[in-house]
């Protein structure tokens, strides 16, 4: 395959279920060897887009090619993509290593060469010695590892990933994150991986695409996703940014209430008198002040939560400007300008610091 | 975007080999069990023989107060029957689970094995278990537990015992199947969560174990309501059910399109018990996402 | 914890209530006593007399055939059809759905019959098939409800694993949806197989001359009450299938076919021939390529010595193949739903062979076939169903009294034991009592005591016959069918019962006690007949076993072992004198006088059915 040539097209793929479209019309592509994260909530449609690509629905419209080819009539068994269940789907009956070579036997691949890879495979996995037990005999990570064996060793040129990590304790999934790219890299087989949680998607992925409700609201890379959102659900999905609606005064300037406007530079001149606008900044960009007189938004303190090396606090606007979701997240160093409940604080944030999303509230919908 | 990317596709290829698997007992079915009921129908609204006219007479007579009492009857004992049957079986299912694998497998294998026996021999050793010198009451005398020999036969009790006698292990094959498929933490967190037995097993063992609970129920109820060789030898003078009234028709009577009519009543009767089976045991549908 | 206990003892219990039947059965079979009405000490000879009976190993056979062979074909019809309709959502579930639960709701005799004429229409043969095809239909319901069952929540994601690895349809359904079905698939088969081994009505009325199958031929035994060679036979037929089932479910599959096949291959055994052409014996000439190889017979059982087959085997080169039946009704309707072609000969009492010659089911007796005719007692030529013999001959006949436990009834002496009265009389009623479970019997005894015929019409006398019984009923222990009457004389449940002569007498030989009266007020006299059916296979061969059993040596072998009493006087001479000098089998002139025998009542069969219903029901 020629570098730089589409692995996955997605081209106008819609798909309903009665008067529910759960996947609208969308449009991307996936390259040889990259990892994109999916990101989502639940019931965006990610699930059902994953089916349409592994092939086990069908989409009423638009195309899916792979390698360039239309893959409508081309069953899931004979599709070059692997799935990895999000219940891991092991076949009780079989065991660890009958399992992983279940793809190679399908195909006919002869025993001698299905028994090495099936080995190499457990190995990737470091799960050898568990290949003659049951499923039901090894604990829930165990099973998710042959459940990423069992995929990867047909060698696909894709493989889609549901969920792998929601079923994990907290400290399992850091390890597995690390073992998911470093089999990613060593493969050099794409991966296409869904989940809910941002942290997970931001750190493993080359590229993610947030959806929502069967559509793409961004692809790119984790940092331009976090850094330059798209959209406010974006926005607050990836993040957890605090939205501000105003409206634009003049060039370079934000009215975000009666008395306060802020400097946001880079804003061009408004198209319409009072355009309104959202502007979005993360918790970390906040810094607190102290006292009622001086710059920066007034709030006051809700709660202060302390996490070990950061402070989150809850502020609530006292005066002139207002916060969507009604309370602004403020995360701060430990140790920097401790304040407590009730204070009266003014916040202050770095013109650059502004994510300008156009639009106002309508951002992002329809 | 090229217009060939926006084409409408055509149904999955799934749904042609739900046909092919479906196609052989269908036939079959069709063959052998549709067409002789077609002639049974034609039968009951026959005038005298087939071919010679159509009538709704028969269907008149069949709603007779007598014969509609019969069917009544039998239903009566059917749910009964059931009833009991189900109340026997859970508690044996639930200690079923509590075996060692391979004594499970021996006990299962032991409560089925009786519905192998031919019923007409295991009715007539009820009766030489229950009859006024039979075995039970021998030993009841025995044991000084009574003075004179008990009636145990020949009355409705003892069509009942020997109904659940031959019946009880088609309930107990579909409970054990659905109790074993079931998730036990559900039991466990109903308990941690203060509820006492009976209230765990009625919100949550009876909903849980629903599919097994009404296919054993319809194993057994509607065998039941045809039953006639169990009425006869262990029941009383008054315990004629349908089947009876039908077998005599065809054979005492000879008269077809009466036994025809009756038949399809009964058959009317099922299917409405059958109906409402099915609604509560609908499968629910495939989730999208 | 107690609740764990409260299980456990549940589950004995349970295991007890349904073990204590199989338990007497078995003890039963070692009983020395020819009725299973009381103990009498312990023997292994019905086993003995068993394996000896070809009958039975014939029946054995033809019940594990068909309930193999029906098994195995609904249960993978069933298994497809449940994996259609769950796994891959075949369109039209409603009314696959329905065509699963029918078959599960119609009434047996229903389909039995039903099912018989579309064989006929068809034109397709009677035999094992017949039966194995009509059991699938019903078996394959069976199968799909149990494999749905855990088709319903078994989890897709599985099956899409399968596919996604590569596996085609078919490998998915080999390498995972089966083996991971296969405890439901075995409930299945299990269930589909008790149902097949247990079915009476549909096999009774699909089967094919000499494809009885157990439970035909213990149902039809019936008649003389379920006697310990019977509890032996179902205890042999237990074994079997137990072993059966162990041996597949130890068995690797491939080792499975082999017994399978065998079972399949056992066939008939051909015989070398060496008789000599014309063959002369029990007073005719028989050419031997005349007769045929078999001769089809349909009788009640236990009412032929089996010596007699033997016999006529060994002059003739005749193998008879016995079916039986267990009632004239079933007689008549299979004969009338198509079964006529497939017996040579069968044996009908008086009133059904008024019914089949009305249907014209029968066909005339070749006389010169039949020159023993002349053995007949003169009586016995000119009944009023069949005068002058044209298309029947007399078999046995006998008459239906009352059975009495002369040491069991209080007042004895008081009044006339040989009454009616003692049972239609509150007052005069000695003791607990049963009546025949026969409508025309029993409607028949309450019309003689109130002094009509047996054969009466009229509605006005049918009503009031009617009313004597309902009256009759309270005091009733049950109306007892076939030959329970006389096990429970036997065992003292009851003091008086209404029975058939020569079943009162076999009680009689195990127990002094019991007597048997005619009532002077009249009783019916019946009279069972040897007949051709229309469409036989073989007349002739029919025509020379009817000569065969007129001959009178061999005729009153045939009452020696049947304790009835014989039409044929030349057997008289030969009769056990115990036998013929007992008025109780072979009643004088004056008895004889008031005997009447029963005849179809055409139309008011209606009136009759409805009388009986209302009484059997409560109503």
């Amino acid at each position: 395959m020629a570098a730089g040539e589409t692995l996955l097209e997605l081209n106008g793929v819609t798909k309903r279920y009665g008067a529910v479209v759960a996947v609208d019309g969308i449009s991307a592509s996936l390259h040889p060897g990259e990892y994109l994260c999916l990101l989502g909530p639940s019931g965006c449609g990610k699930t059902t887009l994953l089916r349409l690509i592994a092939g086990f629905e069908v989409p009423d419209g638009g195309v899916v090619r792979l390698h360039g080819r239309d893959m409508t009539s081309v069953p899931p068994e004979r599709r070059d993509v692997n799935v990895v269940f999000q219940n891991y789907a092991l076949f009780p009956h079989l065991t660890v290593a009958e399992n992983v070579g279940f793809g190679l036997r399908m195909k006919g691949v002869p025993r001698a060469e299905a028994r090495e890879r099936v080995t190499d495979a457990l190995r990737q996995v470091r799960l050898e010695r568990e290949a003659n037990r049951l499923p039901r005999q090894i604990s829930g990570g165990q099973q998710q590892r042959v459940a990423l064996a069992r995929a990867l060793v047909n060698r696909p040129a894709l493989l889609l990933l549901d969920e792998p990590l929601s079923a994990l304790d907290p400290e399992l999934r850091q390890q597995v994150q690390d073992e998911l790219r470093r089999v990613q890299r060593e493969t050099g087989i794409a991966f296409l991986h869904i989940t809910h949680d941002q942290d997970e998607a931001l750190s493993l992925a080359d590229r993610v695409a947030v959806m929502r409700s069967g559509r793409f609201e961004q692809i790119g890379t984790p940092r331009e996703v976090y850094a330059a959102p798209a959209s406010r659900f974006v926005a607050s999905f990836v993040g957890g940014a605090n939205l501000l609606e105003g409206r634009v005064a003049g060039e370079g300037w934000v009215e975000l209430g009666s008395e306060t406007s802020v400097h946001v530079p880079g804003l061009g001149a408004p198209a319409d008198p009072a355009e309104p606008i959202t502007l979005a900044v993360r918790p970390e960009a906040v810094r607190l002040a102290n006292g009622d007189s001086g710059e920066g938004l007034p709030g006051r303190i809700i709660r202060a939560a302390f996490r070990g090396s950061e402070v989150e606090y809850s502020i609530e606007a006292t005066s002139g400007w207002n916060v969507s979701g009604g309370l602004l997240r403020a995360l701060v160093p430990a140790g920097v300008g401790a304040a407590a409940e009730g204070d009266t604080v003014r916040l202050e944030i770095a013109p650059t610091d502004w994510v300008v999303i156009r639009g106002g509230t309508t951002n992002g919908a329809g | 975007m090229n217009s060939s990317d926006e084409r409408r596709v055509k149904a999955p290829p799934a749904a042609l080999s739900g046909g092919v698997y479906v196609t052989p007992a269908v036939l079959y079915l069709v063959l052998l069990f549709a067409l002789p009921l077609a002639i049974v129908a034609g039968y009951s609204f026959a005038d005298g023989d087939l071919g010679g006219g159509l009538t709704l007479e028969n269907y008149a007579r069949a709603f007779d107060p007598l014969y509609v009492g019969v069917l009544l009857r039998s239903a009566w004992l059917a749910l009964a029957t059931t009833l009991l049957a189900l109340l026997i079986s859970y508690p044996c299912v639930l200690a079923l689970r509590t075996l060692s694998p391979t004594r499970r497998i021996l006990t299962l294998a032991l409560l089925v094995v009786p519905s192998w026996l031919n019923l007409l021999v295991k009715n007539y050793a009820w009766i030489i278990l229950l009859r006024r010198e039979g075995v039970l009451n021998s030993l009841l005398q025995g044991m000084g537990l009574t003075d004179t020999p008990l009636p145990l036969l020949f009355n409705e009790g003892a069509v009942l015992v020997g109904l659940v006698h031959t019946y009880l292990p088609f309930m107990i094959l579909p409970l054990y199947a659905a109790v074993d498929r079931m998730d036990w933490s559900l039991v466990e967190a109903a308990r941690d969560l203060g509820a006492g037995r009976w209230r765990t097993f009625r919100h949550v063992l009876l909903p849980q174990t629903r599919v097994g609970v009404l296919v054993g129920s319809a194993l057994v109820f509607i065998p039941t309501l045809g039953a006639f060789v169990t009425p006869d030898l262990l029941g009383g003078p008054t315990s004629l059910m349908i089947a009876n009234v039908i077998e005599s028709q065809v054979l005492q009577a000879r008269d077809w399109p009466m036994a025809a009519a009756l038949s399809m009543l009964l058959v009317a009767l099922v299917l409405l018990a059958t109906g409402l089976l099915h609604r509560v045991t609908r499968p629910y549908p495939a989730a999208a996402e | 914890m107690k609740a764990l206990h409260a299980g456990r003892f549940v589950l004995l219990s349970t295991l007890l209530f349904l073990y204590a039947p199989i338990g007497v059965l078995v003890l039963y079979s070692f009983n020395a006593s020819r009725f299973g009405a009381r103990w009498t000490g312990f023997t292994g000879e019905w086993y003995a007399r068993l394996l000896e009976s070809p009958e039975t190993i014939a029946a054995l056979w033809n019940t594990l055939i068909v309930s193999t062979a029906s098994t195995l074909l609904a249960t993978v019809l069933g298994t497809l059809l449940a994996i259609g309709m769950h796994v891959h959502r075949a369109r039209g579930r409603p009314f696959l759905e329905l065509l699963i639960y029918l078959p599960v709701i119609v009434p047996d005799i229903v389909m039995g019959v039903a099912t018989l004429a579309l064989y006929v229409t068809a034109g397709f043969p009677l035999g094992r098939a017949s039966i194995i095809l009509a059991h699938v239909a019903f078996q394959i319901s069976f199968v799909t409800l149990v494999v749905r069952g855990r088709l319903q929540d078994f989890p897709a994601a599985m099956l899409d694993a399968a596919r996604d690895l590569g596996a085609s349809q078919w490998q998915t359904l080999r390498y995972v949806l089966l083996p991971l079905l296969r405890p439901a698939i075995v409930a299945g088969a299990l269930v589909a197989f008790a149902l097949s081994i247990d079915d009476f009505v549909i096999t009774y009325f699909t089967a094919g001359a000499g494809a009885s199958t157990m439970s035909i031929r213990i149902y039809s035994m019936i008649k003389r009450g379920v006697t310990p060679d019977v509890n032996a036979l179902s205890t042999l037929l237990l074994v079997a299938t137990v072993l059966l089932l162990v041996g597949a479910l130890r068995a690797r599959r491939g080792a499975l076919i082999a017994p399978v096949l065998l079972l399949l291959l056992v066939g008939c055994t051909g015989r070398p021939d060496d008789r000599p052409p014309s063959i002369e014996a029990y007073g005719a000439t028989v050419e031997r390529d005349s007769l045929a190889s078999r001769l089809h017979l349909f009788i009640w059982p236990d009412y032929l010595d089996p010596q007699l087959v033997r016999e006529f085997r060994d002059a003739y080169g005749v193998d008879v193949v016995i079916d039986y039946y267990d009632n004239n009704e079933a007689l008549i309707a299979k004969l009338q739903a198509g079964g006529v072609g497939q017996y040579d000969l069968v044996v009908a009492s008086d009133y059904a062979v008024e019914v089949l010659r009305e249907s014209e089911l029968l066909q005339r007796i070749d006389h010169e076939r039949v020159p023993n005719l002349s053995n007949l007692d003169p009586r016995f030529r000119d009944l009023p169903f069949d005068p002058g013999n044209e298309y029947t001959v007399p078999y046995q006949w006998g008459t239906s009294g009352l059975g009495i436990r002369s040491d069991l009834i209080d007042g004895a002496g008081t009044s006339p034991l040989d009454s009616w009265r003692i049972v239609f009389e509150p007052g005069a009623q000695p003791g607990p009592l049963v009546m025949m479970a026969d409508a025309r019997e029993t409607i028949g005894a309450a019309l003689m005591y109130l002094g009509y015929s047996a054969n009466s019409t009229d509605p006005a006398q049918l009503s009031a016959a009617e009313e004597l019984l309902l009256r009759q009923r309270p005091r009733l222990v049950t109306y007892a069918p076939f030959a329970n009457g006389r096990d429970l004389l036997l065992s003292g449940d009851v003091a008086v019962a209404h029975n058939y002569s020569g079943d009162v007498l076999m009680a009689r030989d195990e127990m002094e006690t019991i007597r048997y009266v005619i009532p002077r007020e009249g009783a019916i006299l019946w009279t069972d007949n040897l007949a051709i059916p229309r469409g036989a296979p073989s007349s002739y061969t029919a025509a020379t076993f009817i000569n065969f059993l007129l001959d009178a040596e061999v005729g009153a072998r045939l009452s020696n072992f049947t304790r009835y009493a014989s039409p044929n006087e030349a057997a008289l001479a030969h009769i056990d004198p115990e036998l013929r000098n007992d008025p109780a089998v072979y009643p004088d002139s004056a008895v004889l006088e008031r005997l009447e025998v029963l005849r179809d009542v055409g139309e008011a069969r209606a009136l009759y059915d409805r009388i009986w219903t209302r009484l059997r029901s409560g109503g």
